[in-house]
């Protein structure tokens, strides 16, 4: 579904047509989920927080304003969400749970996926111990692959402080990794 | 001298590492699928139903008892006492006597009561009569009101 359908789907909404709302949901709620996931939610947590997200989207749907995208939108209340149940929930719980995601994604070579989700293992636990902003930033841009506009709109900041923040999150995180990568013997296929 | 050549370039290696492993992990959860239930209209809408519901019953409750109440206070018992004022009014105002009746009653010459011929009847047992010829002269002890009859109600 086109953004521009996706944005059609949620004005009606907006005008009270339940149908299209439960239409909308059921588009959204993989990416919303992921979303989830890229912020260090577990499983379980992330699918509530997709359930917490399009229960709020409900009730504010009246709100909506045609000016922003349908979907940055619900990012914006799913990035909320997740901020609480990260403040709820047990530090040690959060993380990108890596295992899991790479059995989903399937690999030819057994020794390779190993290998690969260690590394992918140990960036997910590098990103945790960055600050929440930062880890935010660099999950909207690169784990979700969202530019610089939409993830400043999400983040509901300016364009030039999300470029900044970025920055400062992969000097950090390359100040985390730096061991790792040095320790490595084939630096070339890290990752 | 060479070291220091190397070095922005190992800077540069290592971010391009970064965000190649950061977009490996992307697309790692982008093979997720959200595992909860499809989207169903939320729980509030069928309490709001289940409210009304009850919120009907309670007035359908209200509306049969208050019939009941009602039913109970105009029954024949309780509207007799106020015919017979009524009617005790409307004599005065007719200035009838207090033992004259209020109406006379005639019954018609051809409204004969009983049968008018013999009827056998054949009893159960032989030990009984047999009644014959019964008489079709029946008697109707008929008295109209009176206004003290009234009174005394």
């Amino acid at each position: 579904m086109s953004p521009e359908q996706f944005d059609n789907l949620m004005q009606a909404a907006s005008r009270g047509d339940k149908k299209a709302f439960g239409q909308l949901a059921n588009t959204a709620q993989d990416n919303l989920y992921r979303f989830a996931l890229s912020a260090g939610l577990p499983g379980h947590l992330a699918a509530e927080a997709v359930q917490e997200t399009l229960l709020r989207a409900y009730r504010l749907r009246k709100k909506w304003q045609q000016d922003s995208r349908a979907m940055t939108w619900l990012c914006g209340i799913a990035l909320n969400v997740t901020r609480e149940y990260r403040r709820k929930c047990n530090r040690a719980e959060t993380g990108v749970e890596v295992g899991a995601l790479i059995g989903l994604a399937g690999s030819t070579n057994e020794v390779n996926q190993a290998e690969h989700a260690e590394n992918l293992a140990a960036l997910a636990r590098a990103l945790e111990q960055l600050p929440d902003r930062q880890r935010e930033a660099l999950s909207c841009r690169y784990l979700r692959q969202m530019d610089v506009k939409t993830t400043a709109e999400i983040m509901a900041c300016a364009e030039g402080t999300v470029k900044a923040t970025t920055a400062a999150a992969l000097s950090n995180l390359r100040t985390i990794m730096n061991i790792k990568i040095r320790n490595h013997t084939d630096h070339s296929n890290y990752f | 001298m060479n070291k220091e050549h190397n070095e922005p370039q190992q800077v540069g290696e290592d971010y391009l590492d970064l965000v190649v492993g950061l977009e490996k992990l992307g697309r790692a959860i982008d093979s997720a699928e959200y595992p909860g239930r499809a989207w169903s209209e939320p729980q509030k809408s069928n309490t709001k139903w289940l409210i009304r519901i009850l919120t009907a019953s309670a007035a359908a409750a209200v509306v049969i008892c208050a019939i009941a109440l009602h039913n109970r206070f105009n029954t024949p018992e309780a509207i007799l006492p106020q015919a017979a004022t009524t009617l005790q009014t409307e004599a005065i105002a007719m200035n009838v006597q207090k033992d004259e009746p209020l109406f006379n009653l005639e019954l018609p010459a051809n409204l004969a009561l009983g049968p008018t011929r013999p009827v056998k009847i054949t009893p159960p047992t032989a030990s009984l009569p047999e009644i014959t010829n019964i008489s079709p002269a029946v008697s109707v002890d008929f008295q109209p009101p009176t206004l003290s009859s009234i009174w005394t109600r």
